[in-house]
C-alpha cells in the first residue's frame, strides 16, 4: 500500500510539473508591419486628389494639407497591451509640424440601440519632420486612452505638401495562458 | 486466492489509473512540442531549382482547421458585446466627470483668452475646406479645459469637420472627447470637450 500511495504521489507531481509547463506561457510580442497603402487611405475626394500612393508609402503631392486615416487589425481578445505606430517622412527642403491623432472605440459609440452614444475619445500628436528626413514615431498604446480602446485604435493625420506617411506598427503582447480584460 | 486478490486488487487497480494518467499527460506533452516544432514554411525545390516558400501541409494534418460551433458564436458574441458595454460605461462616466470639471472650473483669464485664440486658428489652417466651415464656432475654454462647439449645416459636414479639426489640433490639447449631434433640422453640432493643460 505504501508503494501504491509513492507512486501516486509521483504521477500527480509530474503530471503537475507538465502541466505548469503548458499553462504558464511566457508573454509573447506580436509586431505586425506594413507599408501605408494596406492600412491607410486619404479621408475624402480632395484628399484622395492630392495623395498619391506609392509602394513604400503615401506622400501629399498638392500643394495645400491632405488628411488621411488609418487603421490597424489588432488582437482583442487576448491582448494584455496594445499599440499602434506611424513614421511621417517629408520629400521638402524644410522641416515642418505635423499633427496626428489616435482616436478609439467606434463610430456612435453606444452599447445598445436607442442609448445615446458616448463622447469619442481622441489623443492628439504633434511633431516636427526635418527636411528630407523622416518624424520620430507617432505613436499611441492603449493606456493612452483613459476609456481603453475595446481592441480599436485608428489613427487621423494632415499631411502638410510634400510630407508621406511612411512605415506603419500594430504591436500587440498577448498571454494565451489567461483569459484577460478588454484592452 | 481470494485474499491474495483482495489484498493485491486495489493495488493493480491503482497502478492501472496512474499509468493510464501519466501516459495521458506525456502524449500531450509530445503533442504540443511537435507542434511547436513545425517550421513555419517548408522550402522544397520546385522543377525550376528555385526555392518555394509554402505552409506547411503537416502541421495542418496534426492541428485540422476548425469551425466556430454555434455556441462559438453565441460566446464570442455574448463576451463581444460585454466588452463594448464595459467600455461605453467606462466612457460614460469619464464624459460626465469631464463635463463636470469644465462647468465648475474659474476661469484663468490670462490662459483662457489665449488658448481661446489659439483653438481658433487650428479651425483656419489650410487643410480645412471650404464647405467645411462652420455656420458659427464657438470656443470656452476654463484653467484647464475648453469646450467648442461648431455648427455646421449637416451631418456629414459635422463629420467631416470634427475630423479635420481632431487631427489638426495637434499639441494644443493634450485629449478630447467628441460628439457629432444631428439636430431634427438636419443640421448638426460638434461638440468638444478638450483637455487642454
Amino acid at each position: 500500500m505504501k508503494f501504491a500511495t509513492g507512486l501516486a504521489a509521483l504521477t500527480v507531481a509530474i503530471a503537475s510539473t507538465l502541466a505548469i509547463g503548458q499553462a504558464n506561457a511566457a508573454n509573447e510580442q506580436l509586431t505586425f508591419s506594413s507599408n501605408p497603402s494596406a492600412r491607410c487611405q486619404p479621408a475624402t475626394k480632395v484628399s484622395e486628389a492630392l495623395i498619391r500612393k506609392r509602394p513604400l508609402a503615401m506622400v501629399n503631392e498638392g500643394t495645400t494639407n491632405a488628411t488621411i486615416n488609418c487603421a490597424f487589425e489588432l488582437e482583442a481578445r487576448q491582448t494584455l497591451a496594445q499599440q499602434v505606430t506611424v513614421f511621417l517622412s517629408n520629400s521638402t527642403a524644410t522641416a515642418v509640424n505635423a499633427t496626428c491623432t489616435g482616436i478609439s472605440g467606434w463610430e456612435g459609440m453606444s452599447a445598445e440601440p436607442g442609448v445615446p452614444p458616448v463622447l469619442t475619445e481622441y489623443v492628439p500628436v504633434q511633431l516636427s519632420v526635418p527636411a528630407g528626413g523622416q518624424s520620430d514615431p507617432f505613436q499611441w498604446a492603449d493606456a493612452d486612452f483613459e476609456n481603453g480602446t475595446g481592441g480599436l485604435i485608428s489613427v487621423s493625420c494632415v499631411l502638410p505638401p510634400g510630407v508621406a506617411i511612411n512605415d506603419t506598427y500594430a504591436d500587440v503582447l498577448i498571454d494565451d495562458a489567461v483569459a484577460p480584460a478588454a484592452p | 486466492m481470494a485474499n491474495n486478490l483482495r489484498k493485491t486488487g486495489p493495488v493493480i487497480a491503482l497502478g492501472i489509473v496512474v499509468a493510464t494518467i501519466l501516459a495521458g499527460v506525456l502524449w500531450r506533452h509530445s503533442t504540443m512540442r511537435s507542434i511547436e516544432n513545425v517550421p513555419p514554411v517548408a522550402r522544397e525545390n520546385d522543377e525550376s531549382g528555385s526555392l518555394q516558400h509554402r505552409p506547411l501541409a503537416s502541421s495542418q494534418a496534426i492541428a485540422p482547421p476548425r469551425q466556430f460551433s454555434q455556441a462559438d458564436r453565441l460566446r464570442l458574441n455574448a463576451e463581444r458585446k460585454q466588452k463594448r458595454k464595459d467600455m461605453v460605461e467606462r466612457a460614460r462616466a469619464s464624459n460626465a466627470a469631464l463635463i463636470a470639471r469644465h462647468r465648475a472650473e474659474q476661469v484663468d483669464p490670462q490662459w483662457a483668452a489665449a488658448t481661446e485664440a489659439r483653438l481658433q486658428e487650428v479651425a483656419k489652417m489650410s487643410g480645412f475646406e471650404e464647405a467645411v466651415t462652420p455656420t458659427s464656432l464657438d470656443i470656452d475654454c476654463k484653467a484647464t479645459t475648453c469646450k467648442i462647439d461648431a455648427a455646421l449645416a449637416s451631418r456629414t459636414l459635422g463629420d467631416d469637420w470634427a475630423m479635420f479639426y481632431m487631427s489638426s489640433v495637434g499639441s494644443n490639447v493634450k485629449r478630447a472627447f467628441t460628439s457629432v449631434v444631428t439636430e431634427p433640422d438636419g443640421t448638426s453640432h460638434v461638440v468638444i470637450y478638450a483637455i487642454a493643460r
